[in-house]
């Protein structure tokens, strides 16, 4: 008498997962062997989908993050993106503040939040007379400690700068013709004051054209 | 995000019949960008095969899970197949899901048989998603095989029947390498050939054979790949896949990480002068492989796939 096929895959997909029974005898090789590639592909679905702030980390530090982060589920999504959803904010939460790591998690995230409201973003066409200023659902600006070349150099094997204060802000945003650009000292500033309803500032008309700032409805 | 997936497929719409007879093309080789573009000539393959999911990202739009297309490489895959054929291989369908499909390939094939027309799909005849205990879809983490029961027989066969009407092009089913000995069988079905030999008459879909898988699940489980061909209904075989593989921890893996073996090679003549409606035949390697296996040695392999093609249907063309 063979399982239900609903049961079968759901033992099966489990005992892959958690080491639980299934309709295979669990001293099979077979079993075994498959637990481990699962293991493996999650493992390389993980190191892919967050492949420049791990390329920042010592390989043990790497290891630890990514085995942690299959052990608490990670590593099974079908898409590279969807699993950056998922893993980029694990590994915010576990790497060290301020790191250049960290910088590049915040980075990632970033170009993902701008890249997702590029398809819909239209620029606005004028500036209005009155109104609350936001920042934009789809931007984000991240500072770094060091020259931002000089960090993402260091992700293709060139040395690891110094880690300083902060240094200077990228402005990710999905008007941006590459999603991203350096931002001023004052676009920062105005970045820092907002919701603010100084829609005379110099640097507001650019910034809503960018789509890194909206306007309150 | 969470990944939708409904049990039911949307009213098939009014399609041609498909047709069972696909006009013979040749070598192929799949699109990826990271090959030089000089190798998708005319002189080395004759049509491509596309993995459409790369080219996509997951999006929920309204409220839906979609695939859109992914904005840079999208447009760069379609410039890199030019003029040549192209066919359509998928990997996340998970057709073999018993609580249900990822709904949305189907979206995504629906979008791309205007966009990005091709002469037939294919898909794994495995599965990729299943329940846990309180009824929530789990990604398994890798492709697992199906048991050789009655019940996923007949759950497969009218899902590809109904894709296959879907399209109104073949639909191919490929064999899959696994590791897991003792799956669940019913008699009359018996094993991962018997299976697909039900699937294929129940819903007039036809096969991918990978020969490269079949050879892996011949190596692990010790039966002789070259004496099972005459197992399997050759008249239902569309497509044929070829690849490399390596050893791992006592298993021969389907990594498609370098040359053809040499008994794949023999499988490919053995099979081409054996099956009668085979339209293609595609080299795989995955792109991760590519900086180590180099261009020059991906068209070695093409041309000698390109030889036994060509030797094998002048062969049958005389026997005609």
């Amino acid at each position: 008498m063979t399982p239900p096929l609903t049961q079968f895959q759901t033992d099966l997909a489990l005992a892959l997962r958690d080491g639980t029974a299934c309709a295979i005898d669990p001293e099979s090789s077979g079993l075994r062997f498959t637990t481990m590639v699962r293991r493996s592909w999650c493992e390389g679905r993980s190191i892919e989908a967050a492949r420049a702030v791990l390329a920042l980390l010592p390989p043990r530090e790497r290891h630890r993050l990514v085995a942690l982060y299959v052990d608490c589920g990670g590593g099974v999504a079908a898409f590279l993106p969807t699993e950056s959803e998922t893993l980029l904010p694990f590994l915010a939460q576990r790497l060290p503040n301020p790191s250049h790591a960290l910088t590049l998690c915040k980075m990632d995230r970033a170009l993902a939040r701008a890249r997702q409201g590029a398809a819909d973003f239209v620029a606005p066409t004028a500036k209005p007379e009155r109104s609350i200023l936001i920042r934009g659902p789809h931007a984000a600006l991240v500072w770094f400690h060091a020259d931002p070349a000089a960090v993402m150099a260091a992700i293709g094997n060139g040395p690891v700068p110094p880690l300083g204060p902060p240094r200077q802000p990228v402005l990710f945003a999905p008007g941006l013709p590459n999603l991203f650009r350096l931002a001023s000292r004052a676009e920062a500033a105005f970045w820092d004051s907002l919701p603010a309803a100084d829609i005379r500032s110099p640097v507001a008309g650019q910034l809503l054209r960018d789509g890194a700032i909206s306007c309150l409805a | 995000m969470t990944r939708r997936v409904v049990a039911t497929l949307k009213a098939a719409p009014v399609v041609p019949e498909p047709r069972h007879r696909q006009a013979p093309l040749g070598v192929g080789f799949g699109c990826v960008l990271a090959v030089p573009e000089a190798l998708y000539t005319t002189d080395l393959i004759d049509f491509v095969e596309v993995t459409p999911e790369i080219f996509h990202r997951e999006a929920l739009t309204g409220g839906r899970l979609q695939l859109v297309p992914d904005e840079y490489a999208y447009d760069a895959g379609r410039r890199r197949c030019g003029d040549l054929p192209v066919v359509m291989h998928g990997v996340e369908l998970s057709i073999g899901s018993a609580h249900g499909m990822y709904e949305p390939c189907l979206g995504m094939m629906d979008r791309l048989r205007h966009e990005w027309p091709f002469l037939w799909y294919s898909e794994h005849l495995h599965f990729q998603t299943a329940l846990d205990r309180n009824g929530i879809e789990i990604n398994t983490g890798v492709p697992l095989p199906l048991p050789a029961t009655a019940e996923a027989a007949t759950l497969v066969a009218d899902r590809a029947q109904q894709i296959q009407h879907r399209y109104g092009v073949p639909f191919l089913l490929e064999n899959p390498a696994h590791y897991l000995s003792g799956l669940p069988a019913d008699p009359d079905i018996g094993d991962e050939f018997g299976l697909m030999n039900r699937i294929t008459a129940l819903s007039g879909c036809g096969q991918l054979l990978d020969l490269h898988n079949l050879y892996c699940n011949a190596v692990n489980f010790g039966f002789d790949a070259s004496r099972t061909l005459q197992r399997i209904a050759l008249d239902r075989v569309t497509e044929i896949h070829v690849a490399g593989g390596s050893w791992s921890d006592g298993f021969y893996m389907d990594g498609h990480d370098g040359r053809v073996p040499e008994p794949v090679w023999d499988l490919l003549e053995q099979t081409l002068s054996l099956a009668p409606r085979v339209a293609g035949v595609v080299f795989e390697l995955l792109e991760m492989f590519l900086p180590r296996f180099g261009p020059d040695r991906i068209a070695r392999e093409l041309e000698r796939a390109r030889g036994i093609w060509r030797r094998c249907h002048r062969a049958t063309e005389l026997a005609a």
